[in-house]
């Protein structure tokens, strides 16, 4: 069964990890999302066509880095010329404020959202809900998981982790009558429950996955049609746009938009791909009567001409997830933060300046198949590992960035990246670190001599005859380490030694 | 060379969920919309964009309405209340793409975005000229010079129904989109 979010943030990652480990229901629709989702990245990626993709797709991304701030500056003046709004946000607080400004001139009692990452990192929906303002999820999967009161357990497909039973049970007490446990009826319910809210709001509130700075485009990427809805009925469009989601030219979405869909879920291209270049138009029927665009920094511009940077290349593929062999055994919610598997462990603690997310980077076997797997070819495993050692040095490993000018820092947002922040309980255990550095510093002296390793080899061939392996997984310092490892023992005869044997046997 | 693409394009739909016909002269082409309309249609209203450049060329209003079909335009007074009850919406495509199965359909004056999207079934037509293989190709075509002012406040690449698989990761088709995709080539 899933973990609600405050149950979940109160305990450890280990726990989470062990909770997610011992759900049959969940590891049962794990398995079938990563592997399926996974297959279709795998051979997206053997694809002679997608090998070239996704080296121009690599240059596009970090194109746009190397002058970022250029780009904003260029796409803003391009989205004003439309008749766009274009709002600034340094961080979360300044997000809400800045939508919640709209919604209340706009008069909203309610709001459609499409499915946007960006929106749950700043945590939209509650502040607009304090305010008196519905908000419903329109994304089938976002929609279960906002009645369910949960996070998302996967960035492509949020509530994977839930059965059709689970759903039914779900929708019968909103709809306020049975449901049964079928496919067809359920998605007709929500189809029909969505449908009036659609043709109700006010506002359509969603994300974007790319905005092209020569045309002033809103590139929208969906399969329902739920992120149709929500840009063309109602009358305000909010669009709230992670600054790296900028690219050069519409052109670029030749390369872009395939690679995306076909790494994410094997698809050619998703259902639906709506380009948006400004609002309504005279003479036309629907559309929104005002665009507004959002563009969210929280702390992104603070990576840029750091090792980091490569981060922001991300285009939310989901293909980390999948290949991730912590991921697919723990599931999103053990993470308990809105960013989840490899690329939420990295993006986790650098947006949040450390606060969160800090023990995320330790729930990773350094395997690197995220590193392979990336379409766009981030260093996740590199980042993941740089972020291990930044996280245990005290002062700012990454300094802030400057504010936008005429712009004011967000207060309420995390400046730089502390090294040191309080509260990681996989280091609870007191001496532990001591104990590490002690212990390896022990073997790396006793092993820095040939016969120091031959007297250690010989001693541990000694012991791992004589003492069971029950024995051995016990000892203090092996235990915690042993734990979810198997050891091997020890042959009762060393390589040298059999070499030796054979090449006396005339070899 | 039109031949190969759209027999790709048609292959491509059919493995989405959606179906192809043609390519067809424009007499054959209208009288098969009459008939999809009318079966889609299932008794409901057959709305129209007919401020689409395809539609408007080929006179589909006209046709459809002398087959006896309850034709809804986007200048009716009640427009967005009927769409909600119609039983097809029909518009053309400014583009296709053969590798995707996508048409490009683009909303302007007498071609609202709902048309495609509201009623359960969407029929498009489309010109075989504008066909390309893929998506980048029909960009490029689209927007050979970066200026916007060619691109229509909304455009939306439409590669068969509506469909997710977010219930125990299984396929359901039409959940707020149409369920139920043609498109009809039309030569020339």
């Amino acid at each position: 069964m899933s973990l609600p979010a405050e149950t979940a943030a109160s305990l450890s990652l280990a726990d989470r990890a062990r909770r997610a480990i011992g759900d049959t229901n969940l590891q049962t629709a794990l398995a079938k999302v990563t592997a399926a989702l996974g297959a279709e990245g795998t051979a997206a990626r053997t694809d002679p066509d997608m090998v070239e993709r996704r080296r121009r797709g690599a240059a596009i991304r970090r194109e746009v880095l190397d002058d970022l701030d250029g780009w904003l500056d260029r796409l803003q003046a391009k989205l004003e010329s439309l008749g766009i709004t274009v709002h600034r946000a340094a961080g979360p607080d300044e997000a809400r404020r800045i939508v919640l400004e709209i919604a209340r001139a706009e008069g909203v009692k309610l709001a459609v959202k499409s499915k946007s990452m960006a929106t749950e990192e700043v945590h939209l929906n509650a502040a607009l809900e304090a305010d008196g303002i519905e908000v419903v999820e329109t994304d089938l999967g976002e929609y279960i998981i906002q009645l369910a009161h949960e996070m998302p357990s996967h960035i492509i497909a949020p509530a994977v982790h839930k059965t059709v039973p689970q759903v039914a049970q779900l929708f019968t007490e909103t709809a306020g009558r049975p449901l049964p446990d079928d496919r067809t009826a359920l998605c007709a319910f929500a189809r029909e429950r969505l449908r009036s809210k659609f043709l109700a709001a006010e506002m359509g509130i969603t994300g974007a996955n790319f905005v092209t700075a020569d045309t002033g485009t809103i590139v929208l990427v969906t399969n329902e049609g739920n992120g149709r809805m929500c840009t063309s009925l109602p009358r305000v469009h909010v669009a709230v746009m992670p600054v790296e989601k900028v690219l050069p030219r519409f052109a670029d979405l030749g390369v872009m938009l395939p690679l995306l869909t076909r790494t994410a879920t094997g698809q050619r291209l998703s259902t639906y791909v709506s380009m948006i270049t400004g609002p309504r138009r005279p003479g036309e029927t629907d559309g929104p009567e005002r665009l507004h665009v959002v563009f969210l920094d929280h702390n992104r511009r603070s990576l840029l001409g750091t090792p980091y940077q490569e981060m922001l290349c991300c285009i939310r593929c989901g293909a980390c997830l999948n290949v991730c062999p912590v991921y697919r055994r723990i599931g999103g919610h053990a993470y308990d933060a809105v960013y989840s598997g490899p690329m939420g462990a990295v993006l986790t603690p650098l947006l949040s300046g450390g606060s969160e997310g800090r023990d995320l980077p330790d729930a990773s076997s350094l395997c690197g198949a995220c590193s392979e797997v990336c379409p766009v070819g981030i260093p996740l495993a590199d980042l993941l590992v740089r972020l291990r050692a930044d996280l245990r040095t005290p002062g700012p490993a990454v300094p802030p960035a400057p504010p936008w000018p005429g712009h004011q820092a967000d207060p309420g947002a995390p400046v730089g990246f502390p090294g040191d922040a309080p509260g990681r309980p996989s280091d609870a255990k007191p001496g532990a670190r001591a104990a590490r550095r002690l212990g390896f510093g022990a073997w790396a002296r006793l092993w820095a001599s040939p016969a120091g390793y031959r007297l250690s080899a010989a001693a541990a061939r000694r012991l791992g005859r004589v003492a069971p392996p029950a024995l051995i997984r016990h000892t203090p310092l092996v235990r915690g380490w042993g734990e979810g490892r198997d050891i091997p023992l020890p042959a009762p005869r060393s390589f040298r030694q059999r070499l030796a044997a054979r090449r006396e046997d005339g070899w | 060379m039109s031949g190969a693409l759209s027999a790709k394009f048609a292959e491509v739909l059919a493995a989405v969920g959606g179906r192809a016909h043609g390519p067809l002269p424009v007499d054959e082409a209208l009288e098969l919309l009459v008939t999809l309309a009318r079966e889609r249609a299932g008794g409901g209203a057959v709305a129209v964009s007919t401020g689409d450049p395809v539609v408007h060329k080929l006179g589909v209003a006209e046709r459809l309405a002398g087959a006896g079909l309850d034709v809804l335009t986007p200048d009716d007074v009640f427009w967005r209340e009927r769409l909600a009850d119609a039983g097809v919406g029909i518009t053309g495509a400014v583009a296709a793409a053969a590798a995707s199965g996508s048409v490009a359909v683009a909303c302007g004056p007498g071609a609202p975005r709902a048309t495609s999207l509201v009623p359960p079934a969407h029929i498009c037509l489309v010109l075989a000229g504008t066909m390309v293989e893929d998506l980048a190709e029909a960009l490029g075509r689209l927007l050979p010079e970066p200026d916007s002012g060619a691109l229509p406040s909304n455009l939306v690449w439409i590669s068969g129904p509506s469909r997710s698989a977010d219930l125990e990761l299984v396929l359901t088709v039409g959940v707020h989109g149409p369920g139920s995709v043609d498109v009809i080539v039309v030569e020339g």
